[in-house]
């Protein structure tokens, strides 16, 4: 009896212990990520995101309220700025180790908003400069938003893709090494063998 | 004995402290990455689910939102309900949500199983009217959504977080009075007609305070309606999150009356055990409340 007791009370102290409310995902995103080669050489990934729908409907909604199906003028210049003061401290979720360093992402370049089907997709590149042969540098990308307040995932058809010419092929492996959400969730990781 | 009363309420410090913490007073920090520790296997998994489902409710809410625009299939609004309250459970969960105050509130107080249920339900009602009413009111007032999310607009925030300290405060002046009077005062609380309504003012403040700020996802369903000319279904999907939620919080306020009923019986074998216990919980209770009010406003202002 005092056993259940205590357990109930652990049990409930556990559950009940205050946590970021940030954390808890509310928005989702189906990623994909391509990576460009120059001689064999990365030279940049480019990134593209595709909002769930009930986000999408929401920054419609925001930034093309006359439902032109296009986002431009003040509502794009608007758009872009709440997203780069969102992402900013989040490296834009896009977590590039280059030689076991993290590169930072501050900003994303020639970030692009559409709106595709009823969904929302953004663009931008994440320049490697100088451009890095993964053949003597490990490569590794892995997308996601560490505070989980966003789901990023890889898209299901063909999300990892290559431009250019290189030997090296990608592989998309579970990062066990990396727990986010408390511990319980191992981000996808995109690794780059070139044997 | 001193030492469990003095134990329980180092407890209900460091919750505050880390109530603190974790309330977005930081955002984490690029440092904080791979520090982090892997929850066991079982736990993981358990988690991942979660995840999964959401994500997939979040997707199979928003098809069956539009199916209820088109008309086109009778069963989607109840298979939306059903998602929608599911979500709602799972959601509530979670966390955050305010479930530290509502612990804290029932630790700190005597109380029957019935509020425990009740605050769970006010809490979530709060959460679901806040969705509608605000969503709704920003719709017609500014022909927009909001930039970031409703539990960003300062007045909103300031609203919520100064009810909680409120409460924290008032319950912390009666720990304090009780225990300045010798803390025999009100070991068995009979609810008379004043104190039951003290109690429910308190407790319907406490649940305005935590429900005030609104669940995301009930926003961006209310917002997904609005544009699509569903309001009713949307508000009706909203009320599902909301009953959803209130059965898991309601689950946890009801944990937290049977908690402190074991831990007080346990102690009151000892001689006054009770008394000095139950003074203890309330003031630690108090103390918590108030930290996470003072703290969540501090940081909003």
């Amino acid at each position: 009896m005092r056993r259940i007791g205590f357990l109930l009370s652990f049990i409930l102290l556990t559950c009940a212990a205050p946590a970021p409310a940030r954390s808890h995902p509310h928005i989702w995103i189906d990623a994909v990520a391509t990576l460009v080669f120059a001689e064999s050489k990365l030279t940049e990934v480019r990134i593209q995101w595709t909002f769930d729908d009930l986000f999408s409907s929401a920054l419609r909604d925001q930034f093309d309220p006359n439902k032109t199906g296009k986002f431009d003028g003040k509502a794009l210049a608007d758009l872009k700025a709440d997203a780069a003061n969102g992402l900013k401290d989040f490296n834009w979720f896009t977590h590039l180790i280059v030689g076991g360093k993290k590169l930072t992402v501050a900003e994303g370049k020639d970030f692009s908003a559409a709106i595709e089907g009823d969904r929302v997709v953004y663009r931008f590149i994440v320049p490697v400069s100088p451009p890095v042969d993964p053949a003597a540098t490990p490569v590794t990308l892995s997308l996601y938003d560490q505070s989980f307040y966003i789901d990023v995932a890889l898209a299901k058809e063909n999300p990892v893709r290559i431009e250019g010419t290189t030997p090296c092929k990608t592989k998309i492996v579970t990062d066990k090494g990396n727990p986010l959400y408390y511990g319980m969730f191992f981000p996808q990781r995109i690794d780059l063998t070139c044997k | 004995m001193r030492a469990a009363s003095l134990l329980l309420l180092l407890i209900a410090l460091l919750f505050g402290a880390a109530g603190a913490q974790a309330q977005g007073l930081s955002a984490p920090r690029p440092a904080d990455e791979g520090t982090a520790m892997a929850a066991p296997g079982p736990i993981a998994r358990v988690g991942q689910a979660m995840l999964e489902f959401q994500r997939k409710a979040n997707a199979e809410i928003a098809v069956r939102m539009r199916a209820i625009r088109d008309h086109s299939s009778p069963a989607a609004f109840w298979v939306a309900l059903g998602l929608a309250f599911l979500y709602g459970v799972l959601h509530a969960a979670g966390p955050g949500h305010g479930k530290a105050v509502v612990v804290s509130y029932f630790l700190a107080r005597e109380a029957r199983i019935g509020r425990g249920l009740r605050m769970g339900a006010q809490i979530a009602f709060f959460h679901v009217i806040s969705a509608i009413v605000i969503v709704s009111l920003a719709d017609l007032l500014l022909r927009r959504s909001f930039g970031g999310m409703p539990g960003e607009i300062p007045a909103v925030r300031i609203a919520s977080y100064g009810a909680i300290l409120l409460i924290g405060l008032i319950m912390l002046v009666q720990a304090v009075r009780r225990a300045m009077s010798g803390g025999h005062g009100h070991h068995h609380h009979h609810h008379h007609d004043g104190c039951a309504r003290g109690h429910g003012a308190h407790q319907g403040l406490l649940a305005f305070g935590v429900g005030l700020i609104p669940c995301t996802g009930a926003v961006l369903v209310m917002l997904y309606a609005l544009a699509n000319g569903i309001v009713l279904a949307g508000a009706a999907l909203v009320a599902a999150i909301g009953v959803g939620m209130a059965a898991t919080m309601a689950g946890l306020g009801l944990l937290a009356v049977v908690a402190r009923r074991f831990v007080t019986r346990m102690f009151a074998r000892h001689q006054d055990g009770g008394g000095r216990l139950g003074l203890a919980l309330e003031i630690g209770g108090a103390l918590v409340i108030t930290l996470l009010g003072a703290l969540l406003l501090a940081a909003s202002l």
